[in-house]
């Protein structure tokens, strides 16, 4: 009886949903058409005054032997309301003192006896300068004759909301980053830097909004390992808009490492723009649980011969959670390289949205690019979305692209569980096996384990209820 | 007949020069020839009226008079689909004839019909007499708005089967055209085929009674030849419970330097574990290497496979028209039941080519398989469309997608715009695709052997399409083949 | 007197053939297995051998119609795989799964630990784990580099049975359950492969080999307490270690007429 009603109800809902849909299916088109638009609140968020809460949020920093970093809290640039010291120097220290307790030392004065190497962020201090820029100089720890100079601009808003946002080409967002960011940060790279430089964007107060707007230049054959972290310290529905730009000037290296561990109930957008020069290189690992909302725009440019691009992408969606990547990679001269892999693994009621696109001018002889986005559903009720796009203009190219949905494979749930491994357990495994895919086999750099860490740590929690707490006011 | 003034740039717009004419400026379209028969045309631009005119031509019955100025108002109010990736100017519908047909009554016998016109199929390669037709085919044979022939009638008759131009099945068979007439492809669905409902003219109507397989194979060959002429057919194929059929479409047209517009429907439905094979061979007039004429060929096919275990397959090799827009679909509403598409598209020159299916599946268990080879060469456009949907209810259902281009020349583009989207966790997807220009290791191995470049290329796009090759009748796999090859000519430096 | 380690009565069940349908696979089987003892399973292929070692191992779509299966006196049937690997069943499977992504050294450890913890040991912090792991490799002539791979990525078929036995050894199952461990193998993983079951027969564990040839058979040593002929889903003949040599001669055909 019940297979009967089931049967009618399918005769009865079909020819609706067929009549529902055309071609293309809108909700995979440009940002107008992304779930975006339904799911933010309607009340705006608001900027905060920068008086900022205690960053609570674990950090990175101990992963590495060591590390320089700038944080900006809630869209603030930390240090800013930290007054007091006379001279008019401040000192940033990254925590690399191995305490272990993940809170952010914000130093008078330079901590130069420690044995372990400190390197430090020197702010010249303008307080209430008037010309309102801030230059913060990240001086050579001497590891390899490189310098790298991160200057806070503050004005510096050449181009307005109203010009970007119509020009069709890019969503509104990345425009309204740089227009609203409060401390726009400019990162300027010689020579080559080993020392990760880290930049977090932790989140602290409720319903706020923080822009972010970060622009890097890798001179000629520069080389800078960098990752910025996106992170709430409690669960406080936000909005955190991004607008970050690489520019890898000819022969430059660039390793990139993207955490987003962001509260169920924020917002995020985001857009990361590269630019690669000849015979540049940029390795990208994007590693992310998604958000109430969060698209992902990731754009480059293959600007001359022998430019690489190689991005990772992990997306590990807890219940309730959606996560948007919208990628476009452009091919604009011969002999360029990228390797696109994602992977998703989707929870209860989370949907995970993927638009990938290859662009291959005349006349790039020889240009090569896979793109490969996979997802593992975890429940019924998760949701996926791909389209993963070539356009070829030139005959000379080796181009692929893969698409897989499936549920978890039950073979190997079983072999794991075979061997004793509990079904909740068997399956974080599978999830983190499968979203480790995104890492090269040869990679087992620090830079890439501590990428694998953290996948580890956010695999378990696909599977797992979040409870979502109150906002807190 | 009466040409308007030229209006460059809008469909049917241009002057039509002669068949004659426009062949000699491009030899290599050989179904570009036109015929000289009488012909009785509507007044040329579409209004209710016109409407009115065609329904009155073949004495409909009110209902689908009513039906069709339904959606000719409808369509009034409908933008063009915009997402495509084809670029043409606005179409100027009021600049063309909705209706042409040889001035001559409805011949009742093959003895009758115009020998003009049998000697026009003769030359394409469909002989229509029945001693000289190709062996298990019967063809309803469609010359610009009227069909003029239909083979194997009686053959099929003691079958059961009702194989017969639209027309005659809203005489015959009301209750069948008027149970699934838009019922797979509602009028309203998009632009072009809301067009179609306002105005189609003739099509071919199939209907196979349950337990029974069709013991032949059936086939319409579709011929503008009009100029300045839109054809607007509708086909509805029904397989009743157990029942199986394949059906081979054919389609041509003469050069001319306008471009002609060609708005199909066609609907198919699979009734519980019946089968549905449908093979097009397309072969509409291209247009010359400077994209001057051709057929706008803006179709929609959809089959539904309406109950459990039903089976639909599409299977289309694409070589003519200068746009073509469509994307043959199924959707599975029928537990267990399986949809799918093959299809070769081959464009050179100016050709533009948006083409692929949608599988839907809605039920459990169903099964989707899509297998597309693009070749475009020349300074062409193709892209490849497709979407996948796995409702919740899809549960075991799974989908398999292969997409190649091979892009030949410099100047042509492949493009590759899936859709797939599953909310259902039981079910598995798997698309791949890729893109690139003919493998150099087999052509040197084929020219190494002796064979000239050209040849060498032929074979290896035959071996790129074999897959699909293989899913043809034999009649219609051999001249794939052969329109591979012309249509591959002067590609291939 | 104590249940015995394993017992099968009247044991039935069936398997999904992927349409929809059901197909009766295990026709009523009778088997007692003793601590201590190994007993082989010999039979044609399709003749429900492996069909047995995945329904009592618990993989999905193989279900028992009628009959019980239990170790130590417990049933075993309504449990979980996890629950009976923790009663110490183990599965050496026919067909090693390949899991792209997870680490073999990671999940040999998480086993392992796991059994360990079970057992009231402290788990292994992960650089006394890696010895533990190069000795036992080491004893199965396993090439150290596997454990940089991904679980079964890229194993040869020598490879990936050598690794089920490698994961017998660090479970220590009550009882192993061993479906065509052999097949697969060339003469010297053979020789290194029953070696190694010959220095898991510990008096306490109990085997139950499945397989289609008797030449694993040759290598062990004792020799197997109990061959059963196995044919149409259910045991049709039961004898000593002889019965392999006599099967060898006759064929399954003769001997499985005769019962």
């Amino acid at each position: 009886m019940a297979r009967i009603t089931e049967l009618l109800s399918l005769s009865e809902s079909a020819p609706r949903e067929a009549r529902e849909m055309v071609l293309p299916s809108a909700s995979l088109e440009g940002w107008r058409w992304s779930g975006l638009r339904r799911a933010l609140p309607a009340t705006p968020f608001a900027a905060t005054d920068g008086s900022t809460g205690t960053v609570t949020a674990p950090k990175l920093s101990n992963v590495f032997s060591s590390m320089t970093e700038t944080v900006l809290v809630d869209g603030h640039l930390a240090g800013d309301n930290n007054g007091g010291d006379v001279d008019g120097r401040r000192h940033i220290n990254s925590d690399s003192d191995g305490d272990g307790n993940g809170r952010r030392h914000i130093k008078g004065d330079n901590n130069g006896g420690a044995v372990r190497r400190h390197i430090n962020t020197v702010m010249d201090n303008n307080g209430g300068d008037v010309d309102g820029h801030r230059h913060v100089k990240g001086d050579s720890d001497g590891d390899g004759g490189g310098s790298r100079h991160i200057n806070i601009l503050r004005d510096d808003k050449s181009e307005t909301f109203e010009t970007v946002a119509r020009n069709g080409e890019e969503t509104p967002f990345p425009a309204l980053a740089r227009t609203l960011a409060t401390h726009p940060l400019q990162i300027t790279v010689k020579g080559e830097i080993k020392t990760p430089h880290s930049i977090r964007l932790v989140g602290t107060s409720a319903n706020t909004a923080a822009h972010h707007s970060l622009n890097t230049e890798l001179e000629k054959n520069a080389s800078l390992h960098c990752v910025i972290t996106s992170e709430a310290a409690n669960n406080a529905a936000r909005l955190v808009n991004s607008d970050c730009r690489f520019h890898l000037r000819e022969g430059a290296r660039l390793r990139l490492l993207i955490l987003e561990n962001e509260a169920a109930q924020c917002f995020r957008t985001s857009r990361i723009h590269f630019t690669l020069a000849a015979n540049a290189r940029a390795e990208t690992f994007l590693i992310t649980r998604g958000g109430a909302f969060q698209r992902l725009e990731i754009e480059t440019d293959l600007a001359d011969n022998g430019a690489e691009f190689h991005i990772g992408g992990a997306h590990a969606l807890s219940p309730e959670r959606q996560g948007e990547i919208a990628l476009r990679v452009r091919h604009l001269a011969g002999d360029t390289l990228s390797r696109n892999r994602f992977r998703a693994a989707v929870g209860a009621n989370a949907t995970h949205n993927f638009q990938g696109r290859i662009e291959i001018i005349p006349g790039a002889d020889n240009a090569a690019a896979e793109m490969e986005s996979k997802s593992l559903l975890m429940d019924e009720s998760a949701k996926s979305r791909s389209k993963p796009e070539l356009e070829i203009f030139h005959d000379n190219v080796a181009c692929s692209h893969g698409v897989a949905v499936s549920p978890a494979d039950a073979d190997v749930l079983f072999y794991l569980r075979s061997r004793g491994i509990p079904l909740a357990d068997a399956e974080r495994l599978t999830v983190s096996a499968f979203l480790r895919q995104i890492f090269p086999a040869e990679h087992n750099d620090e830079f890439t384990e501590s990428a694998k860490s953290r996948v580890e740590s956010f695999a378990g929690m696909v599977t797992e209820t979040e409870t979502v707490k109150g906002q807190s006011s | 007949m009466t040409n308007s003034p030229a209006n460059t740039g809008t469909v049917a717009g241009t002057v039509a020069v002669t068949g004659k004419q426009a062949a000699a400026n491009a030899p290599k379209y050989q179904w570009g020839f036109s015929t000289d028969v009488p012909t009785e045309h509507a007044p040329k631009g579409l209004d209710e009226n016109i409407v009115r005119y065609i329904s009155a031509k073949t004495n409909e019955p009110e209902w689908l008079l009513k039906w069709r100025l339904r959606a000719f108002s409808r369509w009034q109010k409908m933008r063009e689909p915009e997402w495509s990736n084809v670029n043409f100017p606005p179409i100027n519908y009021q600049d063309a004839y909705y209706y042409a047909a040889p001035k001559r009554d409805k011949p009742k016998s093959l003895d009758e019909v115009d020998p003009k016109l049998l000697e026009t199929y003769e030359k394409l390669g469909i002989p229509l007499h029945e001693r000289a037709a190709l062996a298990g085919v019967a063809v309803d044979a469609v010359f610009d708005s009227v069909s003029v022939a239909t083979t194997f009638k009686e053959t099929l008759r003691k079958a059961g089967v009702i194989f017969c131009p639209m027309s005659e099945a809203v005489r015959e068979h009301p209750e069948l055209v008027r149970k699934y007439l838009g019922s797979v492809v509602p009028p309203g669905d998009n632009k072009h085929a809301c067009l179609n409902s306002a105005v189609f003219t003739e099509g071919s109507f199939v209907y196979v009674p349950p337990d029974t397989r069709c013991p032949m194979e059936l086939s319409t060959y579709f011929r503008i030849n009009a100029a300045m002429t839109g054809q607007f057919e509708r086909t509805l194929i029904i397989a009743d419970r157990n029942s199986y059929v394949s059906y081979l479409e054919g389609c041509t047209a003469p050069m001319r330097d306008e471009h002609q517009l060609h708005a199909a429907v066609v609907e198919l439905v699979a009734l519980e574990n019946a089968e549905i094979r449908y093979a097009t061979v397309q072969n509409w007039y291209p247009g010359d290497e400077n994209g001057r004429g051709g057929i706008y060929n803006f179709v929609t096919k959809r089959g539904v496979c309406k109950e459990p275990n039903a089976r639909i397959s599409w299977t289309q090799v694409e070589t003519g028209s200068a746009i073509t827009w469509k994307y043959p679909s199924c959707i599975l509403m029928g537990e267990g039941s399986s949809g799918e598409f093959h299809s070769i598209a081959m464009t050179n020159h100016r050709q533009q080519a948006d083409t692929g299916t949608k599988m839907l599946h809605l039920a459990p268990k169903t099964r989707s398989r899509i297998i597309s080879k693009g070749i475009s060469s020349g300074r062409s456009r193709q892209s490849y469309r497709g979407l996948v949907r796995l409702s919740p209810k899809a549960k075991g259902a799974r989908n398999y997608t292969q997409c190649d281009s091979l892009i030949i020349g410099g100047e042509a583009s492949a493009s590759t715009v899936p859709y797939i989207e599953s909310a259902c966790r039981e079910a598995s997807v798997e698309h791949e695709a890729t893109t690139s220009r003919l493998p150099e290791d087999q052509l040197f191995y084929c020219r190494q052997r002796g064979l000239d470049a050209e040849t060498a290329a032929a074979l290896v796009v035959n071996g790129f399409c074999r897959e699909v090759l293989q899913k043809l009748p034999m009649e219609f796999a051999v001249e794939a083949d052969r329109l591979l090859r012309v249509s591959l000519e002067g590609a291939v430096g | 007197m104590t249940a015995p380690l394993l017992r099968l009565d009247d044991l039935r069940a069936s398997v999904s053939d992927g349409h929809g349908e059901r197909k009766q696979v295990l026709h009523g089987v009778n088997l007692t297995v003793a601590a201590g003892e190994m007993h082989v399973l010999m039979g044609p292929n399709g003749s429900g051998k492996s069909s047995l070692a995945a329904l009592l191992a618990g993989r999905e779509g193989c279900e028992a119609d009628g009959g019980a299966a239990q170790m130590d006196g417990e049933d075993i049937l309504a449990l979980a795989p996890e629950e009976r690997a923790a009663r110490g069943l183990f599965l050496a499977f026919q067909y090693p799964v390949e899991i792209a992504g997870l680490s073999l050294t990671v999940f040999l450890r998480e086993i392992y630990n796991r059994r360990r913890e079970r057992e009231g040991e402290a788990a292994l912090d992960p650089m006394s784990f890696m010895r533990v792991l190069r000795e036992e490799m080491a004893a199965l002539s396993m090439d150290p580099a596997l454990t940089r791979r991904a679980v079964n990525a890229g194993f040869s078929g020598g490879e990936k049975k050598r690794l089920e036995v490698l994961q017998m050894a660090l479970l220590r199952p009550r009882l192993a359950l061993m479906d065509e461990t052999d097949s697969g193998l060339d003469v010297d993983a053979l020789r290194i492969v029953s070696d190694a079951i010959n220095r898991h027969r510990d008096g306490g564990r109990g085997f139950l080999l499945i397989t289609h040839y008797s030449r694993l058979l040759a290598g062990l040593d004792p020799a197997p307490d109990y061959i059963h002929i196995f044919d149409g889903g259910r045991i049709v003949r039961s004898g000593g270690a002889d019965l392999a040599r006599r099967l060898e001669e006759h064929g399954y055909g003769a001997l499985s007429e005769v019962a």
